[in-house]
């Protein structure tokens, strides 16, 4: 029994590592820092993206390593080698604790893509940008 | 860069075909004939001219067939005239599929499982001579795209693709008895006419055009005789204008593309040729930074065949891909295709 607990207790999901169970091929424990270095993000998305309808989880936290919530992010798909990006930008919400979803992606192209966060709070805007490839 | 096959109509004739061999030079007029007839010594003036047409069609071989938004402005000139020729008019049918890409890091990645991605393109060409040495040459270019992918049912889009105007100057003509090669200049201009990637309202942005932006390029054309080879190199560089989305303000590296082709005539007067091309580009930057990793560099193999139809028509086709090299290739899409054209010429 006590074996059998210890087993479902190892399956129990840890809530920084949250993805969704269906999905393999998952990128995470990946981070990036703010051009400015006020912030952490840290993502997850299932890897390779798809070119349609695909998403990624951010997990913002400040300097302190505690979690930034209350921001406005905003997530912009760019091609650097082809200069362009998407006509379609992902809808990003917030989840609490510092945890943002943005869908859909749109990256109708294969090659390497630059997902280009904007973080906002009040005048303060601090920018990201997270390196992804579409087959 | 989407853009044509070249139809390159020389005129020249200097001497007689012996066991096989032909000779490209001044064209002698058999008694009788006036300038301008285009029945003149049939085997000269179609090897000529065959030679012309082939290299123009195969040297196209690199960038033409890159997605619609991202190619354009690196072709030399869509049509050639020949030295007796007043204007000309064409057709060219494209037809591209994506085999996978090249990422930023170089590392080759096929097409994921159930995507599909195909390309079609259309191209009305027109050419005229201004000068003794000078010509210009339009492009209309249509375009079609077909793609699909896991959950996501097939679109298609179409439209009007980026027109493309150039202008060639022949500084030295080919010539069996001059011991350098002809040189050739050209300047061109890619005007965003087409739908660009930014703008796509069609799903998976199968509605793309154009690549949203003003390109200008110039262009060094050589080309060398050794009977009954013709060997050519060109080299182009090409500029894009800086363009705004939003509140990203985006400017493209300084690219340029290096030809080298081969042309050798075959049975049956027909002519064949092999081309490979390298695309390279600087990186790129994004609101006044360099973007790491965002320069391209990509290789181009083509082949293609000439037939002569007529005195005035000719009929050219081909075959071309990138060809995946990780280690020599970066942010590269690789495709395969094939080429239809047709062009019609006024002396």
């Amino acid at each position: 029994m006590r074996r059998l607990l210890l087993f479902l207790l190892a399956l129990a999901p840890l809530p920084a590592c949250q993805t969704s169970p269906t999905e393999s091929g998952v990128v995470a424990g990946k981070t990036v820092t703010t051009d400015d270095g006020l912030y952490q993000i840290a993502w997850s998305a299932v890897d390779p993206l798809p070119r349609s309808g695909g998403k990624i989880d951010l997990w913002v936290t400040d300097k302190s390593g505690q979690t930034s919530d209350g921001l406005t992010v905003e997530v912009v798909p760019w091609m650097p080698a082809m200069g362009h990006g998407a006509s379609v930008y992902p809808t990003v919400s917030a989840l609490g604790q510092g945890h943002y979803v943005a869908q859909p992606l749109e990256l109708p192209m294969a090659g390497s893509w630059q997902l280009r966060i904007k973080l906002t709070k009040g005048p303060q805007e601090s920018h990201a940008a997270i390196d992804v490839d579409v087959p | 860069m989407r853009r044509l096959t070249w139809t390159c109509l020389r005129r020249r004739a200097a001497k007689a075909r012996r066991g096989g061999r032909f000779s490209l030079g001044r064209q002698e007029r058999p008694r009788g004939d006036t300038p301008g007839d285009t029945r003149l010594g049939l085997d000269r003036v179609v090897l000529a001219r065959a030679l012309g047409v082939l290299l123009c069609a195969v040297g196209w071989s690199g960038s033409a067939w890159a997605q619609a938004c991202c190619s354009g402005g690196q072709a030399v000139t869509p049509i050639r005239l020949g030295d007796l020729e007043r204007a000309a008019a064409g057709f060219v049918l494209r037809t591209s599929g994506g085999l996978g890409s090249i990422d930023a890091g170089g590392v080759w990645r096929a097409t994921a499982a159930g995507t599909h991605d195909i390309n079609l393109e259309q191209d009305l060409l027109a050419a005229v001579r201004v000068h003794k040495r000078v010509q210009m040459a339009l492009t209309l270019p249509w375009l079609e795209t077909a793609r699909n992918a896991p959950g996501v049912p097939w679109a298609s889009g179409q439209g009007l693709g980026d027109i493309d105007l150039a202008a060639r100057a022949d500084v030295t003509r080919l010539d069996d008895a001059r011991p350098w090669p002809a040189l050739a200049v050209v300047a061109g201009v890619t005007m965003p006419t087409g739908r660009a990637a930014d703008a796509a309202k069609a799903p998976l942005a199968t509605d793309v055009t154009g690549t949203g932006t003003w390109q200008a390029r110039a262009a060094i054309v050589l080309e060398r005789q050794w009977q009954p080879w013709l060997l050519q190199m060109a080299g182009v560089l090409t500029w894009a204008a800086p363009h705004t989305v939003g509140d990203l303000h985006a400017q493209q590296g300084v690219s340029g593309t290096v030809t080298a082709a081969v042309v050798r005539e075959l049975p049956l007067d027909l002519f064949g040729s092999v081309a490979l091309t390298w695309l390279g580009a600087g990186a790129s930057t994004l609101n006044g930074q360099k973007l790491a990793n965002s320069g391209r560099s990509q290789w181009t193999a083509a082949a293609s065949v000439l037939w002569q139809a007529s005195a005035r028509w000719r009929v050219h086709g081909g075959v071309t891909s990138q060809v995946p090299l990780p280690d020599l290739s970066q942010n590269a899409t690789v495709t395969l295709g094939g080429v239809l054209g047709a062009v019609y010429v006024w002396p």
